[in-house]
């Protein structure tokens, strides 16, 4: 005999196998529309558990373990790994065994949207102006910054080999203030 | 499912430790009923060794069904030493307790418990 769920909002969907055969009781449920059932997954094999199965086992330290069958709670008593055991879901994740509905559902898409804001450090017009600039303009820019940089850098580069010459010409008076030699110390 | 003989251990911070079921009511208990029994181990508190004293079962190895068609089952079998009215002797109850006791009238008990399952 089925006992009515006292379990809220929700609805289920009686199929045959699960009406008794000839009570009045239920025909009239038959009818009932298509309902949504809370289903709860097994601590072990990660399978759905549907109202009135499983076994709830709570132990000393307060873990609590659903379990489906005495089947899945043998096995976690044995203390079998259930990523070992091909028929739980943990080993079908772990073998990536469902991936293709996986994988369709991650795919995404890339969106290219086209600037309607101004964004803090540019305005919209830079923006638009950027967009619009054709490739090979935006190349030779490119191309000019870089030559400035590499100016910039020689520039650089002779300034400090012209400055070392000079405080070698001045290298004698330079001794008394800035001892090189890692301080000798002068006993006389 | 308690029967003369069982040992249960005792939750709560009555004194005793450990009780053994000298008498139910019916062939078996289960969580939710009191019983009788007598202190096997204690320590120093309200009860001594030796003493026959009144018990509600509040967890038991045994599977207990619900209406809603779950099932329930601890690691252990457990006691909280009561009075005949159903008020704990201890003041706290430090294992785990259902909501069977609500039906039980046993008030006290659920609202001392620290995790009610």
């Amino acid at each position: 005999m089925l006992v009515p769920l006292e379990t809220g909002p929700t609805v289920a969907r009686l199929s045959a196998a699960w009406q008794p055969a000839g009570t009045s009781l239920f025909e009239g449920l038959v009818e009932c529309a298509t309902m949504v059932l809370k289903t709860q997954t097994c601590r072990f094999s990660g399978l759905r558990i549907y109202p009135g199965r499983g076994v709830l086992y709570i132990r000393v330290d307060g873990q609590q373990f659903l379990f489906l069958k005495q089947k899945c709670r043998s096995l976690f008593i044995q203390r079998k790994r259930p990523a070992k055991l091909a028929w739980t879901t943990l080993y079908r994740k772990q073998h990536r065994k469902d991936l293709e509905a996986q994988v369709a559902r991650k795919k995404r898409r890339n969106v290219t949207r086209s600037a309607t804001r101004s964004v803090a450090g540019t305005s919209l017009e830079i923006i638009a102006k950027k967009k619009a600039e054709k490739p090979e303009a935006r190349k030779a820019s490119r191309e000019a910054a870089l030559r400035e940089i590499k100016e910039r850098s020689k520039k650089q580069k002779t300034d400090k080999a012209q400055q070392k010459l000079q405080a070698k010409a001045a290298g004698g008076k330079a001794v008394k203030n800035m001892p090189k030699g890692g301080g000798k110390v002068n006993i006389r | 499912m308690i029967i003369d003989g069982s040992r249960l251990v005792v939750t709560d911070n009555s004194g005793a430790k450990e009780v053994e079921c000298i008498k139910t009511r019916g062939r078996y208990a289960s969580i939710g009923d009191i019983i009788t029994c007598s202190v096997k181990k204690a320590v120093r508190g309200k009860v001594t060794q030796g003493q026959v004293v009144k018990a509600v079962i509040v967890e038991t190895k045994k599977e207990v069904q619900r209406k809603d068609g779950s099932v329930i089952k601890f690691d252990r079998n457990s006691a909280v030493l009561v009075n005949p009215k159903g008020i704990p002797i201890g003041t706290r109850v430090l294992g785990f307790v259902t909501h069977e006791l609500r039906a039980r009238q046993m008030m006290k008990v659920l609202s001392l418990a620290a995790r009610v399952f």
